[in-house]
């Protein structure tokens, strides 16, 4: 298995560093003190301990010297332990020679034990260092991958792109990605001042990348004179976009590791990239489809849906034009027919564009402070003709607050959902309007006296182009109620038809609105 | 009824659509209007500058010009009402229209009974309202003088700002007056709070004066315009 390419760091500069690391000055004291401690010890403790024993003691300072500081100061470490055992200890005393070949053996071991303690304690605390560093980057690009999965929009993906790029590497960073044309476009910068974000030179080494899938720029091969370091986010052979980061203020030492850090940016964001673009397209398509499937289902309704009024007004037209048989009542019958189809073709034609809107996804809420009486007052004027045949009960509780919605679309819900109130009850029968508010919602109800919703109709009658079979063979496109659906959701909200106690439907809107009382605004007016 | 063109009160109409300048032709000449028509925003202009008529019907949907900018050619010389035609979509078109000057507004496809009612009120409006302090609309009587009112013979009382509110839908009755007339004119023009303190006065309004306030009879709301305060020849 491949090393990922953040793990694969480059090992010599750091191990040459380890060298000389600094060390902390209570180190060399507690080395210097552990000498001093063992050489007293067994110089006071006179004949207790035997030669090797000193030897082995003197080791304790050396093994800490190799554990805790760098390899020089381990090294010299050994080397004032055998001196001081040499002078001290071995006999002669208190001179630097010995008189049995033999402990030059003992000098060599007791070097070599500090060296390569020093050496394999710095490797290993070297690596954890390296492993610390290459899980603090995975933590980075983990968080960056979580993030970018739930962005779908491309302007959220670049913004988040130069964001943690810059957070993560801690110099300016550019992306840019293609514009309509397919020019690279500088899409965002962490900085927009500064100067890679704002050059002519350095927006020409991110052209030269976008155009050619390599990396550029700083310390590479190709326009090394530039301050940034570009990366394509290259799948396959299409180039996404180019991350640009300024790596000219990084030391020798630190921009390797940086440079791969600012690959594997650009390798996630490609994935994230890619993605996102996939499913963009899959969207329009699906988007495609649907309006394909919509057009269809509009056709066949529609010549049906404008035949039938356009053939009454025609009907009743040449009627009138043709024959003078008619008395004053069946004139005004006829000509009552014509308005009523007129009326009903501009509630087809408005219901159209409603769903269109609802449909592309541009349906905007045009919100305010909206009086929920006055709400229903101008969906119920709309059928003025209708409330001299049936009674019409509105119930509004007392002091409903104002609400923040969109007024004129949530009258036209009520309008909808009065429209099949009336044509799918029998004539003269009641229409009830009834609004409420508790803590956490309005709710606003239309109900009839008709034949009522089967329980598995109940969802159904809000899907587009469903329409209930009923004796009553009323005419409609299906697309009222699940106008009403689109314009509630997009509010929040939601939409159920219910059993009117006593017989027919009754049809509950549930608004989550933000709500304003009356007595507040009244307060501030009198100020 | 034919119109008399000498001494009939003359309506331009600016609109592209020749099916309803036809339809206009017959109405407001049956209604005894000598009518005018130009099917330009240019051509409106010219006519209007050259023929002087006394109301102006404007679509605001022209090929050549917008309508609200005909709306502000014609305020810069000419005082005659003008009433706007316009489709639902036209909506903020026609705000703007209205608080540029434009008298009232009807919405395509419209009723002719309800057109002939702005002409009339639009008319009756150029004459100075304030020799008439009487309002009379159905049960409500609005002594302005005495600053009394009554619904159905009863007494009504009203904080300030309300009776401002009232009077000056009442002093307009039949014209729509746009929530921003309405705020500017009650709260003036240096302080105009938001349309909410409207929608809570109207709503008081309406629960001291209308039968039922779910479906005004007096105050009647024109969504997302403002309000108009009925008058029998108002309503078609």
């Amino acid at each position: 298995m491949a090393v990922p390419i953040w793990m694969r760091a480059s090992t010599r500069p750091r191990l040459r560093k380890n060298l000389y690391l600094r060390v902390p000055v209570y180190d060399y004291l507690i080395v210097a003190g552990l000498l001093i401690i063992v050489t007293l010890l067994c110089k006071t403790t006179g004949k207790f301990f035997n030669l090797t024993d000193v030897a082995m003691l003197y080791l304790v300072p050396v093994l800490y010297a190799g554990a805790r500081t760098n390899l020089y100061i381990s090294a010299g470490t050994s080397v004032v332990g055998v001196l001081l055992f040499d002078l001290l200890f071995v006999p002669p005393l208190y001179v630097f020679s010995v008189s049995d070949l033999h402990y030059l053996v003992t000098f060599a071991i007791f070097l070599v034990v500090g060296i390569a303690t020093s050496v394999i304690s710095t490797r290993l605390r070297w690596q954890a260092a390296e492993t610390n560093l290459a899980i603090a980057n995975l933590r980075t690009l983990y968080d960056l991958s979580k993030e970018l999965t739930a962005v779908t929009e491309i302007n959220d993906f670049a913004g988040i792109m130069v964001r943690e790029t810059s957070r993560t590497v801690g110099d300016d960073t550019v992306i840019y990605l293609p514009d309509p044309t397919g020019r690279p476009e500088l899409f965002a910068a962490s900085d927009p001042s500064s100067s890679i974000a704002t050059s002519n030179k350095e927006r020409g080494v991110a052209e030269w990348t976008f155009e050619n899938g390599q990396e550029a720029g700083y310390e590479t091969d190709t326009l090394p004179g530039a301050e940034g370091f570009y990366v394509p986010m290259k799948l396959e052979d299409t180039v996404l976009g180019v991350i640009g980061v300024n790596t000219s203020k990084e030391t020798s030492e630190d921009l390797p590791e940086k440079k791969d850090l600012v690959v594997a940016v650009a390798r996630l964001a490609t994935l994230a990239l890619n993605k996102m673009l996939l499913s963009m397209t899959t969207q329009h398509v699906k988007n495609l489809e649907e309006s394909e499937r919509l057009r269809t289902a509009l056709f066949n309704s529609m010549s049906h849906e404008f035949r039938t009024p356009l053939a009454s007004i025609t009907g009743a037209v040449t009627s009138l034009m043709t024959e003078d048989i008619y008395s004053a009542d069946e004139r005004a019958d006829l000509l009552m027919t014509i308005e009523e189809g007129a009326t009903r073709m501009n509630r087809l034609v408005r219901n159209l564009l409603d769903i269109a809107r609802i449909e592309s996804g541009t349906v905007k809420l045009n919100l305010g402070w909206c009086d929920i009486p006055d709400i229903i007052g101008v969906a119920v004027s709309e059928y003025e003709e209708e409330w001299k045949m049936r009674p019409l009960e509105i119930q509004t509780q007392e002091d409903l607050p104002l609400i923040k919605v969109d007024c004129q679309l949530l009258s036209q819900v009520l309008s909808n959902l009065i429209d099949n109130a009336i044509k799918y009850s029998p004539q003269g029968s009641e229409v009830r309007i009834a609004a409420s508010a508790d803590e956490n919602s309005v709710v606003l109800s239309v109900a009839d006296r008709g034949q009522g919703i089967s329980n598995q109709n109940r969802e159904k009658v809000f899907e587009k182009f469903y329409r209930l079979q009923t004796p009553m063979n009323v005419s409609g496109t299906g697309l009222g109620l699940s106008i009403c659906k689109g314009i509630v959701e997009a509010h929040g909200g939601g939409i159920r038809v219910e059993d009117n106690p006593g017989g027919g439907s009754v049809f509950v809107l549930t608004l989550p609105a933000e709500r304003l009382r009356p007595e507040d605004i009244l307060d501030e007016g009198a100020l | 009824m034919a119109a008399n063109p000498e001494s009939a009160a003359r309506i331009l109409v600016i609109d592209d659509e020749p099916e309803i300048r036809k339809l206009l032709r017959v109405a407001l000449g049956a209604h005894g209007f000598h009518m005018l028509e130009a099917g330009s925003g240019r051509e409106g202009l010219e006519r209007a500058a050259l023929d002087h008529p006394d109301l102006i019907i404007l679509d605001m949907g022209l090929p050549d010009i917008d309508g609200l900018e005909v709306v502000k050619s014609l305020r810069e010389w000419s005082t005659a009402p003008i009433i706007i035609l316009s489709v639902r979509e036209q909506e903020d078109q026609k705000i703007a229209a209205l608080d540029a000057g434009a008298s009232d507004y009807v919405t395509k496809p419209f009723n002719m009974g309800e057109l002939m009612a702005r002409i009339r009120v639009a008319f009756r409006n150029l004459v100075p309202q304030a020799n008439t302090p009487i309002v009379e609309i159905g049960g409500l009587h609005m002594d302005l003088y005495a600053r009394k009112t009554t619904v159905d013979g009863k007494e009504v009382r009203f904080t300030p700002t309300e009776y401002e509110v009232l009077k000056y839908l009442a002093i307009n009755a039949g014209k729509v007056i746009t929530h921003r007339q309405l705020l500017t004119h009650v709260w003036g023009a240096d302080y105009t709070p938001d349309i909410q303190y409207l929608r809570v006065y109207i709503g008081q309004l309406r629960k001291k004066i209308e039968p039922n306030p779910s479906n005004p009879s007096y105050i009647i709301t024109e969504p997302g315009v403002g309000y108009r305060l009925s008058t029998p020849e108002s309503s078609a």
